[in-house]
C-alpha cells in the first residue's frame, strides 16, 4: 500500500515537473511581445517597458526559470496584474467553490453512471435499450445548456431562487448542500452517461467471463455472482478511465459555474483570459493540474486497491 | 530426402538476455532467456527444438530471424554471421530465412486480401513484376494444396488450417533454404495437423531447404525430425537423433517430458501412473533463479547428486555423437544405464488401427 | 468455446450478407447502411452539411441584422424562432451557426489528426525509450482539463475562427496520440508484422501500408466522436465568451444571451440548445455504427432466460432411469438462434450414459460440439443457444428444465466443472479463498472461519504447497498448472458426484498435464466421483479414460471402451483420427490424413456428416440421418474391419 502511493508519487513528479515547464514557456509562446500583447496596440513604449519587468521578461529565460521554480515550490506565484493580489490567494480563494462543484458532479455521475450501467447490463431488451438511448442524448447535452433548463424551470419558473446560491460549506453545511443540488445535476448528467457506457460495457464482458460461469456451476447464487463478482471486476475499467471522466468534469465546471454564479475558478480564469492576466492564468492552469495529479493519485490508488494485478510485488 | 553433414546454420554460444520487469518495479533486471546454446543445423534437415512453456525455444527461433536481440555467441548462416550484423538486414538473408508462425488468427493481415501476404514479400524482393507476382502466388497456392479461389480471400474467411497453408506459401514463395517453424501446427486440430505435417515433409522433399521446427509437443517432433534438440530453463540439455532421442533418452528432463507424454495406447497406462508418481520429487524446491550456478533441473530432478548443486553442467559430446548437458555423463559423474524410463507401451506399431483398405 | 460460437454464427449469416469482395472501407459502409439509427444521422448530418453550405439562402434574415422594434420575441410568423435581445432573427443565426460548428469540427479534428496521429505510430511502432520519453510527455494530457488548455491557448493565440480550431485541436491530439499509439502498440505484437520484418519491409513500408490500414477504422470511429465533442467545446468557449465575436452567429453565443435573458425569454434557451445536441448526438450515433460495422461487435448483455434449459419432458417419466446411471443424457439437441432468425443446431441428439465413479472421455475436434454438449448438461448454454430437446438425468432425476433455485442445488453438489484456462476461470480481482469459499457457504452453510479451514484443506489436497498463507493470494500469483489446481479445489469443494473437465489440461505443459491428469484420477478414487473428460487429445484419452464417447459434427458417432477404441476403432472417423495422430511411430513416410475438414455447424449434411470425408461411404451414407445403432453411428459398422488387433 505504502509502496503503491510512494510508485505513483515518483511517477507523478516528472509529470508534475513537465506541466510547469509547460506552464512557465505560456508567456514564451505569445506570438510578438507579450507586453505589447497585453496592453494592446496603444501602449506606449514606457508601459510596454514596464509591463516586461514585471513579466520579468528583460532577465534571461533560464534565470528566469529557475526563479519561477524556486517561487512557485515556495506557494509564490507571482502578484496579478488585475488586482494586484498575489496569484495564490486569488486562486485558493476560489477552489472551495470549484471543488464542492466538482465533488458533487462526481458524486452524481458516479451513482446515477454505474446503476444505470448495471441495470442495463442486466436487463437486456427494453430497459437496456431505454437506457442506451437514454446515454446516447446525456453525452450529447452540453452541461452548462442542461444548467440553464434546470434554472429555468426552478428558479425562473417556480422561483426556487434560493436553490441556485452558493453558500459556503463552512457557514452554513445545509445551505451548501442545497445550493448544490442543481449545479451537481447539471455537471453529472454527460459524466453519468460516459460512466454509465462504461459500466454497461464493463459489467456486460464480466457477465460473459469463465469465472461467472465456474462460479454458478459451482451453485453460488446469480445475485451474488452479480453483485460480488461481476461488479467488482468491472469497476476495474470503468476506475481505470475516471481520471478522463474527472478531467471533463473540472473543464465542464468552468461553465457551469456561470450559470449558478459560482464563485468558482472559471470566472477567474476567464477574466483573465479576456484581460491577459497571465500570472493568474499560469497559476491557474499549474494548480489545477496539481489538483488532477493529487486526484489521479488517488484513482491510481484505489485502482491498485480493486486489481491486485498493479500492485508492485 | 538427403541430409549432408555440412552445416547451413551454426549458432554457437547464443545467449539473449532481456530486461524482466512487471508494470510496477523499482528496478529491471536482465534475465537470461538463452544461456549460451550451440547447435547447428544441416541443408536439407529438420532440426526438432523442443522444451516447455519458458524455455527459451521461440526466443532462438527469433533471434535466428532477427526479431530478438542477441546478447552475446554467433549465429553463422552459410557462412554470414547474422550477429555481426548492424540494423539493417540483407535482403538476400531474409529472403533464404524464412518464418511459419503458430498463430493462424494473427499471422496475416486481416485487413489485406491473402494473396498479398505473398506478393508484398516478392515486390520488396524485386521479383518480377505486378502481373508474374500474382501468378507467383497462385503457383505457391497451388504447391501449398490452396487453389485460385481462395487468393482474394480474407483471412477471416478462410479455416486455421488453410490460414496455415497461405502463411507456407508465404514463406516458400521467396524460395528459402531454411525456415523456422515456430509451433507451426501446434494450434490445429490433429487431421489438419496431420496434412499440414505431410506438405512441410514434401516440400523439404522438392526443394531441399532446412526447418527449425520450435514446437512443445514431442510428438509432432517425433515423426518431423531428423534430429531434436531440447530446451530447458534457457539451456540446451540434450540433442541427438531423433530415434536416439526417443528410444534412449539420456538428460533426466527429456526422461521426465517423454514419462509425461501421453501415449498412443492405453496398454501399460498403470504402469506408467505409478512410475510417475514416484518418479516425481515429492519437495517441489524453490525456483531456480536463471544464471545461478547448478543444474537448473536439480529440484525437480531424481537422479540429483550433490556436484548438480554446485556446478552447471556444460553439453558434452557422447561417444555416440549425441549430446547432453548433465552431471551423470561427465567425469565428476558417472555414466549410469537405465535409471527411470517411460513405459512400454508407446512407440512401435502400439497395436493402432489404420484406415488401411479394409 | 466461444470460438465455436463465433464460427457457428458466421455460419449461420444467409450467404447473401456475407461480404462478397470490394474493399474493406465499401463493406463496412455497407454494413453502416443496414443500422437504420446510424443511417439516420449520417443523414442528418448531411442535412446540416447542405444547410450550412446553402445558409444565406436558408435563413430570412442577415443573422447580424438588428432590429430592435421586435426585441427578445417569441416565435412568429415573422420570425419562426423568434428574437433574440438586438432583434436579430434566432433561425437565422442558427443556420449560420452550422457554418462555424462544422468548421470547428472539422478544422479542429484535422488539426488533431495531423498532429496526434503520426506522434502516435512513431511512438507505438518505435517502442523502447521513443516511447517511454513519448508516453510521459503525452501524459501531461493526465493533468489538464480540455477546457483549461483551450483557455490557455485563446489567452495567447486571442480570438477568432482558426485560434478556435488551433485550440480545441490542440486538446484533441493527444488523445490522437495515445490512441495510435495503444493500436500500434497492439499491432506490434501481431505476427503478421514479424512475417512482414522476416520478409524484409522496410519500416515506413510497414507503418503504412501493415498498420496504418488497421488503424483507419479506430481513427474514423474517434474521429466521428471529436467532431462531436469540438462543437460541445465550442459551444462552451463561445458561451463563455472566448470564441468568436458576439457578433457572430455562433450556437454557444446565442446561448450566453439565452442566459442573460433566461429571465425575460426562456424561449431562447432551446433552438441553439437543440441545435447542439442533435449534432453531437449525430456524430456519436454515426461512431457507434460505424464502430458496429467494423466488426468490434460490441458485446451485448445476455438474457438469463438463454441460460436455462428446455422445458421438463413427459418422455423422462416414460423411460425409466437406468439403475447404475449415474449421468444420463438422452437425445439432446443444441440449436443456435442466431440473432437473424433461423437455427443452427450445434449438437444433436446426443445421448450417453456415465456410471458412478467412472472416467468418460469426450473426444473431439473443434467444432464438434463435445464443450457445448458439456454446458447443456450444467444449464450454462451461451447466449443465443438452447436446449432445443433431450433429456439430462442426474441420479435418476431429470435436470433439464429445472428452476434457476433447483439448479443451484444442482451445480456444484451434483456436477461441477473445471475449464480449460484457469487465469479466466477464476476471478482475477478477489482472492482465491474467498472464491473457494463460496462454494462451501453456498452449499453447506459453513461460517466465514470454517469455510476458510476446508479451502486450506482442499488447496492442500490438490497439491498446493503452503495452503493457508495462499488463500489469500489472487489467481495471477499461481502458475498455470497451480492455478488449475486451485480451479480443481473449487470444483471439489461441494464434492460432486460428477466432474466435468472441459479440455482441462489442454493449456498446460506436458509434465503439468500429465501431474494434473494424475491428481484427477486420485481424486476420483477418493471422493468417488465420476469424472466427464472433454479433450481433443488421443494421448489424454488412452491415459485416463474408462469409456469414451467421439464426436464428430454434433454427434456421437461412437462409444466405446478404452482400449477397443484404440484397437478396434468401428467408426471410420475414429480409425481416421487414430492413424493421422502424429505421435504414432517413426515412419519415413506420409501420415495418413483425412481429407478436407470439419464442416461447420449449419452445413452438416443430411446423412453421414462423415460421409464426404470418409474412405468408406455408400450411397446410402448420404441419403438419410444415420442413428447410433449398438454405440456406433455408421451404416457399415458391421461390415467394415477398421481396427488392427495386435
Amino acid at each position: 500500500m505504502k509502496k503503491l502511493i510512494a510508485y505513483r508519487l515518483v511517477l507523478a513528479l516528472p509529470q508534475l515537473a513537465l506541466v510547469s515547464l509547460l506552464v512557465f514557456s505560456l508567456t514564451y509562446l505569445i506570438p510578438g511581445s507579450p507586453a505589447a500583447a497585453i496592453l494592446g496596440v496603444r501602449a506606449t513604449p514606457e508601459a510596454i517597458a514596464q509591463v516586461e519587468e514585471r513579466l520579468g521578461l528583460d532577465q534571461p529565460a533560464l534565470q528566469r526559470l529557475g526563479e519561477w521554480f524556486a517561487n512557485a515550490l515556495g506557494g509564490d506565484l507571482g502578484v496579478s496584474f488585475a488586482s494586484s493580489l498575489p496569484v495564490t490567494d486569488v486562486i485558493l480563494d476560489r477552489m472551495p467553490a470549484t471543488l464542492s462543484l466538482v465533488l458533487g458532479g462526481i458524486v452524481v455521475a458516479l451513482v446515477f453512471g454505474v446503476a444505470m450501467g448495471v441495470l442495463a447490463a442486466t436487463r437486456p431488451g427494453a430497459t437496456d435499450r431505454a437506457i442506451a438511448g437514454a446515454t446516447s442524448v446525456g453525452l450529447a447535452v452540453p452541461e452548462f445548456w442542461f444548467g440553464l433548463v434546470l434554472s429555468l424551470l426552478f428558479a425562473v419558473q417556480l422561483g426556487w431562487a434560493p436553490i441556485v446560491a452558493y453558500t459556503p460549506f463552512t457557514e452554513d453545511p445545509a445551505g451548501w448542500l442545497q445550493g448544490m443540488i442543481l449545479p451537481s445535476l447539471s455537471l453529472g448528467i454527460g459524466a453519468g452517461a460516459l460512466i454509465a457506457r462504461q459500466t454497461r460495457a464493463a459489467m456486460t464482458e464480466a457477465l460473459a467471463a469463465p469465472y461467472i460461469d465456474t462460479l454458478t456451476a459451482a451453485g453460488v447464487p446469480h445475485r451474488r455472482i452479480v453483485l460480488r463478482y461481476a461488479l467488482k471486476n468491472a469497476m476495474v475499467p470503468v476506475l481505470a478511465s475516471t481520471g478522463l471522466t474527472l478531467r471533463i468534469l473540472i473543464g465542464s465546471s468552468f461553465v457551469v459555474e456561470q450559470i449558478f454564479a459560482f464563485p468558482g475558478l472559471g470566472h477567474l480564469l476567464l477574466t483573465s483570459v479576456i484581460g491577459k492576466d497571465f500570472p493568474v492564468i499560469q497559476g491557474g492552469v499549474l494548480l489545477i493540474a496539481c489538483l488532477v495529479i493529487a486526484m489521479n493519485l488517488l484513482i491510481d490508488v484505489s485502482y491498485g486497491l480493486l486489481n491486485p494485478k498493479v500492485r508492485p510485488q | 530426402m538427403s541430409v549432408s553433414q555440412e552445416r547451413l546454420l551454426s549458432v554457437r554460444d547464443l545467449t539473449v538476455t532481456y530486461e524482466s520487469g512487471r508494470a510496477m518495479q523499482w528496478r529491471r533486471s536482465p534475465v537470461k532467456a538463452i544461456d549460451g546454446v550451440s547447435f547447428d543445423v544441416r541443408p536439407g534437415e529438420t532440426l526438432g527444438l523442443v522444451g516447455e512453456s519458458g524455455s527459451g525455444k521461440s526466443t532462438i527461433g527469433r533471434s535466428i530471424l532477427r526479431l530478438a536481440d542477441v546478447s552475446g555467441g554467433t549465429i553463422d548462416f552459410d557462412g554470414l554471421d547474422v550477429t555481426a550484423l548492424g540494423r539493417r538486414t540483407p535482403l538476400s538473408y531474409r529472403r533464404a530465412v524464412q518464418a511459419v508462425f503458430q498463430d493462424p488468427a494473427s499471422s496475416l493481415n486481416p485487413r489485406h486480401v491473402v494473396s498479398t501476404a505473398v506478393t508484398t514479400p516478392l515486390r520488396r524482393h524485386g521479383v518480377g513484376d505486378a502481373a508474374a507476382r500474382e501468378e507467383a502466388a497462385a503457383a505457391a497456392f497451388e504447391r501449398v494444396g490452396l487453389s485460385r479461389a481462395h487468393l482474394s480471400r480474407l483471412p477471416s474467411e478462410l479455416s486455421g488450417g488453410q490460414r496455415q497453408r497461405v502463411a507456407i506459401a508465404r514463406a516458400l514463395a521467396l524460395e528459402p533454404r531454411l525456415i523456422v517453424c515456430d509451433e507451426a501446427v501446434s494450434a490445429l486440430d490433429v487431421s489438419t495437423q496431420s496434412q499440414i505435417i505431410n506438405l512441410l515433409a514434401d516440400l523439404q522433399e522438392s526443394t531441399g531447404m532446412s526447418y527449425l521446427f520450435v514446437t512443445h509437443d514431442l510428438r509432432i517432433v517425433r515423426h518431423i525430425s531428423h534430429r531434436v534438440a531440447v530446451m530447458h530453463a534457457g539451456r540446451l540439455v540434450e540433442l541427438a537423433p531423433v530415434e536416439q532421442l526417443f528410444d534412449s533418452p539420456r538428460h533426466p528432463y527429456t526422461r521426465s517430458l517423454l514419462a509425461a507424454s501421453p501415449a498412443t495406447h492405453p496398454t501399460g497406462r498403470e504402469r506408467r501412473r505409478s512410475h510417475r508418481a514416484n518418479y516425481r520429487p515429492n519437495h517441489h524446491g524453490p525456483e531456480i533463479v536463471r544464471g545461478e550456478e547448478g543444474c537448473p533441473f536439480r529440484n525437480r530432478c531424481a537422479s540429483v547428486m550433490e556436484v548438480c548443486r554446485t556446478k552447471t553442467p556444460p553439453l558434452r559430446e557422447l561417444a555416440d555423437g549425441g549430446r547432453v548437458a548433465c552431471h551423470l555423463y561427465g567425469e565428476e559423474g558417472r555414466t549410469v544405464e537405465g535409471g527411470p524410463h517411460r513405459g512400454k507401451g508407446r512407440g512401435k506399431g502400439g497395436g493402432r488401427g489404420s484406415t488401411g483398405e479394409g | 468455446m466461444s470460438e465455436t460460437v463465433s464460427k457457428t454464427r458466421k455460419a449461420a449469416v444467409p450467404a447473401a450478407e456475407r461480404p462478397a469482395g470490394g474493399s474493406g472501407a465499401a463493406r463496412a459502409f455497407g454494413r453502416v447502411r443496414r443500422r437504420p439509427v446510424a443511417l439516420a444521422a449520417v443523414v442528418f448530418l448531411l442535412l446540416l452539411l447542405a444547410a450550412a453550405v446553402f445558409a444565406p439562402l436558408l435563413a430570412p434574415y442577415d443573422p447580424r441584422e438588428q432590429n430592435y422594434s421586435s426585441v427578445l420575441s417569441g416565435p412568429s410568423a415573422e420570425h419562426l424562432l423568434g428574437t433574440d435581445e438586438l432583434g436579430r432573427d434566432t433561425l437565422s443565426r442558427l443556420v449560420h451557426g452550422i457554418r462555424i460548428a462544422l468548421l470547428v469540427a472539422f478544422g479542429s479534428v484535422g488539426v488533431a489528426m495531423v498532429i496526434g496521429v503520426p506522434i502516435g505510430l512513431l511512438l507505438g511502432y518505435r517502442g523502447g525509450w521513443w516511447d517511454r520519453l513519448g508516453s510521459r510527455a503525452l501524459d501531461i494530457s493526465d493533468a489538464l482539463p480540455g477546457l483549461l488548455v483551450g483557455f490557455a491557448v485563446i489567452a495567447i493565440l486571442g480570438r477568432g475562427l482558426l485560434e478556435l480550431m488551433l485550440a480545441i485541436g490542440f486538446i484533441f491530439c493527444m488523445s490522437f496520440a495515445r490512441m495510435t499509439r495503444a493500436v500500434a502498440l497492439a499491432e506490434r505484437e501481431k505476427v503478421y508484422l514479424d512475417a512482414a520484418k522476416v520478409a524484409g519491409l522496410r519500416t515506413p513500408e510497414i507503418l503504412f501500408r501493415q498498420v496504418l490500414p488497421n488503424l483507419t477504422g479506430p481513427l474514423v470511429v474517434q474521429a466521428a466522436v471529436f467532431m462531436g465533442s469540438a462543437i460541445g467545446v465550442e459551444a462552451a468557449l463561445s458561451f463563455l465568451g472566448l470564441g468568436l465575436d458576439a457578433e457572430e452567429p455562433t450556437w454557444g453565443g446565442m446561448l450566453s444571451v439565452a442566459a442573460d435573458e433566461q429571465a425575460r425569454q426562456p424561449f431562447l434557451a432551446f433552438p441553439p440548445g437543440l441545435a447542439i445536441i442533435l449534432s453531437v448526438l449525430a456524430f456519436n450515433l454515426v461512431s457507434d455504427g460505424i464502430s458496429d460495422a467494423l466488426g468490434g461487435a460490441r458485446r451485448k448483455p445476455a438474457k438469463r432466460r438463454a441460460r436455462l434449459g428446455a422445458k421438463r419432458t413427459a418422455e423422462a417419466a416414460v423411460v425409466p432411469a437406468e439403475p447404475d446411471a449415474l449421468l444420463e443424457v438422452r437425445g439432446v439437441t443444441v440449436e443456435l438462434e442466431p440473432p437473424g432468425g433461423g437455427r443452427v443446431p450445434l449438437v444433436q441428439d446426443v445421448s450417453l450414459t456415465i456410471g458412478r465413479g467412472e472416467v468418460v472421455g469426450l473426444l473431439g475436434e473443434s467444432g464438434s460440439g463435445k464443450s457445448m454438449l458439456a454446458r447443456a448438461v450444467l444449464g450454462l448454454l451461451p447466449p443465443a443457444t438452447r436446449l432445443a430437446s433431450g433429456t439430462v438425468l442426474l441420479d435418476g432425476r431429470e435436470i433439464t428444465g429445472l428452476s434457476e433455485r433447483e439448479l443451484r442445488a444442482v451445480r456444484g453438489r451434483g456436477i461441477s466443472v473445471v475449464f480449460q484456462d484457469p487465469m479466466t476461470a477464476l476471478s482475477p480481482v478477489h482472492t482465491i479463498g474467498r472464491q473457494l469459499s463460496e462454494p462451501l457457504r453456498a452449499h453447506f452453510g459453513m461460517s466465514k472461519a470454517a469455510a476458510r479451514k476446508r479451502a486450506a484443506e482442499l488447496l492442500r489436497r490438490v497439491g498446493v504447497e503452503n495452503p493457508e498463507s495462499r488463500l489469500d493470494d489472487y489467481p495471477h500469483q499461481f502458475s498455470g498448472g497451480m492455478a488449475q489446481r486451485v480451479a480443481i479445489a473449487l470444483a471439489l469443494a461441494a464434492e460432486p458426484r460428477l466432474l466435468i473437465a472441459d479440455e482441462a489440461t489442454s493449456a498446460l505443459d506436458v509434465t503439468t498435464q500429465s501431474q494434473v491428469l494424475d491428481l484427477l484420477l486420485e481424486l476420483r478414487d477418493e471422493f468417488d466421483m465420476a469424472v466427464l473428460l472433454i479433450t481433443h487429445d488421443l494421448g489424454v484419452v488412452a491415459e485416463t479414460c474408462d469409456r469414451t464417447a467421439v464426436m464428430y459434427a454434433g454427434q456421437i458417432v461412437e462409444v466405446s471402451d478404452v482400449r477397443a477404441l484404440f484397437d478396434r476403432p468401428r467408426h471410420p472417423y475414429t480409425a481416421a483420427l487414430l492413424a493421422a495422430d502424429p505421435s504414432g511411430e517413426v515412419t519415413d513416410g506420409r501420415l495418413p490424413t483425412i481429407p478436407g475438414g470439419v464442416p461447420l455447424a449449419g452445413e452438416w449434411p443430411s446423412g453421414c456428416h462423415f460421409a464426404n470425408r470418409c474412405a468408406f461411404s455408400q450411397e446410402g451414407c448420404v441419403a438419410h440421418p444415420i442413428p447410433l445403432a449398438d454405440q456406433v453411428r455408421c451404416l457399415r459398422s458391421a461390415d467394415l474391419t477398421l481396427g488392427v488387433v495386435k
